[in-house]
């Protein structure tokens, strides 16, 4: 038997065992300018990270930036190409399946320029609907239906004139298109005020994961948001998984250490070692 | 084919979204064609008459031809390269389409703008007096094909080449500019010295630009054009698959070193 049919069996959403990502480094000397591949090195951005995500769930990937987050889901997207280990999405293997395992899969990420500015939110979303092969009729229904969820009234607007929390909002219109079973997020709330964040955190929250079974796999650096969503959470740090569990574990063994006061800011401070770039 | 046609309207409405943008390509042409066109006049029709009638029908067909020569060298870096510097490259792969499917259907809206300027070049041509009564329509649409094939595929070379190496391709520069330098767009082929007609034979566009020019202008036949379909499509054959091979080449190594959304 396969590693990725022993990973499929035990029917988590996500499965990610033994990953690692080195990244190439290069090398200095002249030589090395005409032969990029020359004496390289190599900087590990993960390093046996290993967890599973449950379906129908939010589980929280913390760490600060550079940890490694970004990495493990473009790994997820076969964005990127891991060293070694796997990772299986609803059983598949993004590098064997890419194609057929994206049409249950969306991400959302807080790359605001991902969007056409020449073009409104409709036509931007219009587009995006083709490429995950949808019909006009299908297309046009389910983005009116997501401009209600999301309570967007300005898609016929010019994608330029948005402000970041519709263009956030519009972020997670297009992950939710195709109506995917799992949703990867990458910082969906960076750069967003709490009065912009809080709505979409409780959408995540209460309409995608406890109404819709959605399962989401969320990397944050904003302990705030990892605190309101998450049940589960692996807290990763410079490539290496430094806990596994569930939030509620997690914090009750630090108040235990730290006082009853602190916050999961504290603890993940405590854990890491340092308090670099923590929001 | 719903995806390509997806990539169409994206493009046209962008394009659109620029008023004049499409309307000042226009009147260059216009200009360009009015001063070979003046410039024809003090230029000996016996320099070019084995592939046209005079000077003027032998630069407009030569200049509007190499239009694709461009297009098919260029437009699928600059549509990999447009999409990794917008940002949109890494959520179109998050779509179930593949990265192939991205960059060649990014590049029809171009292809579809050519075609454009290159009717636009001949009817200013036919409005300044040059004759195509006896062209050879699908002979000229043969080989015009088989040269967008060739083209396209140092397309697909120099595209590779932009994915490891992100800037300072040198394949579409020596390419297009050897091209143009020898391959007979502006001055017949024969005018240069032997040594440099011997390079000259190793390019699409010299088989494609006496091909074309013998159909449309000479209302020549498939036999008659048939070496130079013959080369086009031996180029064409040898081409593809290495600039295939050199693609997906160059995209595992963008996924294995994490580069292939960055610019």
């Amino acid at each position: 038997m396969s590693v990725d049919e022993v990973l499929s069996r035990n029917g988590a959403a996500i499965e990610v065992a033994q990953l690692i990502k080195d990244y190439p480094r290069p090398g200095k000397g002249l030589l090395s300018f005409f032969l990029p591949s020359w004496n390289q090195d190599v900087i590990r951005a993960l390093d046996g990270v290993t967890f599973n995500v449950r379906r129908g769930s939010v589980f929280g990937l913390l760490g600060t930036n550079g940890a490694g987050k970004t990495t493990l889901i473009k790994i997820a997207y076969n964005l990127l190409l891991p060293t070694s280990g796997t990772v299986l999405v609803l059983g598949e293997n993004p590098m064997h399946q890419g194609v057929k395992i994206r049409r249950r899969m969306g991400m959302v990420n807080s790359e605001e320029r991902s969007f056409y500015w020449r073009l409104s939110g409709r036509r931007n979303l219009e587009f995006y609907s083709s490429l995950h092969g949808m019909n006009r009729s299908l297309a046009d229904k389910r983005i009116d239906e997501l401009g209600e969820l999301l309570d967007m009234d300005y898609l016929d607007v010019p994608f330029s004139d948005y402000s970041t929390g519709m263009r956030q909002k519009a972020a997670i219109a297009r992950a939710l298109l195709h109506d995917p079973e799992v949703l990867l997020m990458d910082e969906p709330t960076r750069s967003l005020s709490p009065e912009a964040a809080y709505p979409l955190q409780d959408f995540i929250r209460q309409e995608l994961v406890a109404q819709r079974g959605k399962t989401v796999l969320l990397a944050t650096q904003d302990m705030s948001e990892a605190e309101r969503l998450c049940e589960d959470i692996a807290i990763i740090d410079v490539g290496h998984l430094v806990y596994l569990g569930s939030l509620a574990a997690l914090m009750e063994q630090g108040r235990r250490k730290l006082g009853q006061d602190a916050g999961l800011g504290d603890i993940f401070v405590d854990l890491v070692g340092r308090e670099e770039t923590l929001e | 084919m719903s995806k390509a046609l997806a990539f169409l309207k994206r493009d046209f409405f962008i394009e659109v979204s620029y008023h004049f943008n499409f309307l000042l390509s226009l009147a260059g042409i216009f200009f360009s064609a009015s001063i070979f066109y003046f410039l024809g006049k003090i230029v000996n029709p016996s320099v070019v008459q084995d592939t046209a009638n005079d000077y003027f029908s032998f630069v407009l067909v030569g200049m509007a031809f190499a239009m694709f020569l461009r297009t098919g060298l260029g437009s699928f870096a600059e549509s990999m390269r447009e999409e990794q510097m917008m940002g949109t490259l890494e959520a179109m792969l998050a779509t179930p389409t593949s990265l192939s499917i991205i960059i060649l259907s990014s590049s029809l809206w171009r292809f579809l703008l050519t075609s454009v300027s290159v009717v636009v070049y001949l009817l200013i041509g036919a409005a300044f007096g040059i004759s195509f009564a006896g062209a050879n329509i699908p002979v000229a649409l043969l080989l015009l094909i088989l040269t967008v094939t060739a083209y396209s595929a140092l397309g697909i070379i120099s595209a590779s080449f932009i994915i490891v190496f992100k800037r300072g391709d040198p394949i579409n520069w020596v390419v297009s500019t050897v091209s143009i330098f020898l391959g007979g767009v502006l001055y017949p082929v024969s005018v240069l010295p032997g040594w440099l007609r011997f390079f000259s034979r190793l390019l699409p566009i010299t088989y494609s630009l006496e091909g074309i020019r013998g159909s449309l202008l000479k209302a020549k036949g498939i036999s008659d054009v048939a070496t130079d379909l013959v080369a086009l499509a031996v180029i064409s054959a040898v081409l593809i698959p290495c600039s295939l091979a050199l693609f997906s080449l160059a995209v595992n190594h963008a996924r294995r070193t994490g580069t292939l959304v960055k610019y």
